[in-house]
């Protein structure tokens, strides 16, 4: 016959279940190695019959797959890190490159279609202006509203950049002079304003 | 390669300084390097100077912990779950992330209790992933979970370890994911409850609610849907 009190250790632990108690853990351990144990205990807490939850087999090729696996999760991202560019890297590219590529392929584009492949009437007039906010000095008062004193910029005789007063400017709210970049192409049928924004992601 | 000669690792490089938690053998340390000395060490390298080798890169310290924890970890995160696949993702998982945030294990956690906290909270949030795509299909896995109600119920004692998987798998669907937890973490592994308390990245006393509303939610769903496996107990109850 078991000399476990099981009804006082259940009391017990039921009040305190955070409890390492000595008499606790050994009584478990009586009853994990033996059935009758096992049945006077569950008796006392039916709870108990949970420390019977199956444990799945793990065997040693199972072992030697969850290494081969992660071996091979680490390599992926060891690859991926490589690949990708480093935020700084990214943050120079979205901040200079991107743009000044942009204001590059305008200008070409725009000095092209002025002087290739149009009729006389058709032909689009080169570029008015290009600006940049960096360029400006900012002033007071809303972005876009400052006054700018622009170079004068050359691509094969045409003109593409130019002076631009206030009230040419159009208003870009949130426009941040120190990095964003505004273009603006006039002609008679159309004015295009291209805004890039990298820390708006525009 | 002569233990005399001036020793060299195995690419050929220098070798590089005896690594300071790796025991020492009788007669100091081995200044010969080789990769499979260095395995042994591992081998008899504690939890500890593992985790401290990992961060020092040390790749094969990994292999080690991967031979010493799979299993553990796949028994706990399946008590969880109660999906043996599921667990054994989670495991893999749980290396990857050792490896990824090694720099950040240090002197103040049990090697333990640092990996089981992975692994737990993986568990936990796949756990609650889980539990949000099972709302359409509710109805039907009730449906299907309680043919086991159907069938001739048999003693307690003879239920097999799957039975009582999925009786406590039922009942559980009313904890919350770290009541769940704490309950298996404490009353089946058995761990202590300072070191519950790391791994779920609670207050001791936390555990403490955890686990005592854990108990009375079980035990009252077992009694009434089960009530012939808490007999002896229902009936201590009533003459109470």
């Amino acid at each position: 016959m078991s000399s476990i009190d099981w009804q006082r250790l259940v009391d017990e632990h039921d009040r305190a279940p955070e409890r390492d108690d000595d008499a606790w853990i050994e009584a478990l351990m009586a009853m994990d190695e033996d059935p009758q144990e096992r049945e006077r205990a569950e008796d006392a807490d039916p709870l108990l019959m949970f420390r019977r939850l199956p444990e799945p087999r793990v065997t040693t090729s199972d072992i030697e797959s969850m290494k081969a696996a992660v071996s091979t999760m680490r390599e992926v991202s060891e690859t991926l890190a490589e690949t990708a560019p480093a935020p700084s890297r990214r943050r120079r590219l979205e901040r200079y490159v991107l743009p000044l590529a942009a204001v590059l392929v305008l200008a070409v584009t725009a000095a092209l279609l002025a002087g290739y492949g149009m009729s006389e009437s058709s032909q689009i007039a080169a570029p008015q202006v290009v600006a940049t906010l960096a360029d400006a000095a900012p002033a007071a008062g809303a972005p876009g509203s400052a006054d700018f004193s622009l170079d004068t910029v050359s691509l094969d005789g045409a003109v593409v950049a130019a002076s631009l007063t206030a009230s040419e400017l159009p208003l870009v709210e949130d426009a941040d002079p120190g990095s964003d970049l505004l273009m603006q192409i006039e002609n008679d049928d159309m004015s295009l304003v291209v805004v890039l924004a990298p820390g708006q992601d525009v | 390669m002569n233990d005399s000669e001036e020793p060299t690792s195995i690419d050929g490089e220098a070798t590089p300084e005896p690594r300071p938690t790796m025991p020492m053998t009788a007669s100091g340390p081995t200044l010969a390097y080789s990769r499979s000395h260095h395995r042994e060490q591992l081998r008899e390298a504690s939890d500890k100077e593992l985790l401290f080798a990992l961060k020092r890169d040390d790749e094969s310290a990994l292999d080690e912990l991967i031979e010493r924890k799979t299993e553990p970890l796949i028994k706990a995160v399946y008590r969880i779950l109660h999906d043996d696949e599921e667990a054994r993702d989670i495991v893999q998982v749980t290396f990857f992330r050792l490896w990824e945030h090694r720099q950040r294990f240090d002197d103040k956690w049990a090697p333990n209790t640092w990996i089981y906290r992975i692994a737990t909270n993986l568990a936990i949030d796949h756990l609650r992933s889980r539990q949000s795509k099972q709302k359409n299909t509710e109805p039907m896995r009730l449906h299907l979970e309680r043919r086991f109600d159907d069938r001739s119920r048999r003693q307690r004692s003879e239920l097999q370890e799957t039975e009582v998987m999925s009786i406590f798998h039922e009942l559980a669907e009313g904890l919350t994911e770290k009541q769940r937890a704490v309950f298996l973490l404490r009353e089946v592994e058995g761990m202590a409850s300072s070191e519950v308390a790391q791994i779920v990245g609670c207050r001791e006393s936390t555990v403490r609610n955890h686990l005592f509303n854990a108990r009375r939610y079980l035990r009252q769903e077992l009694l009434a849907r089960y009530p012939e496996y808490g007999k002896s107990y229902g009936m201590k109850e009533q003459t109470r």
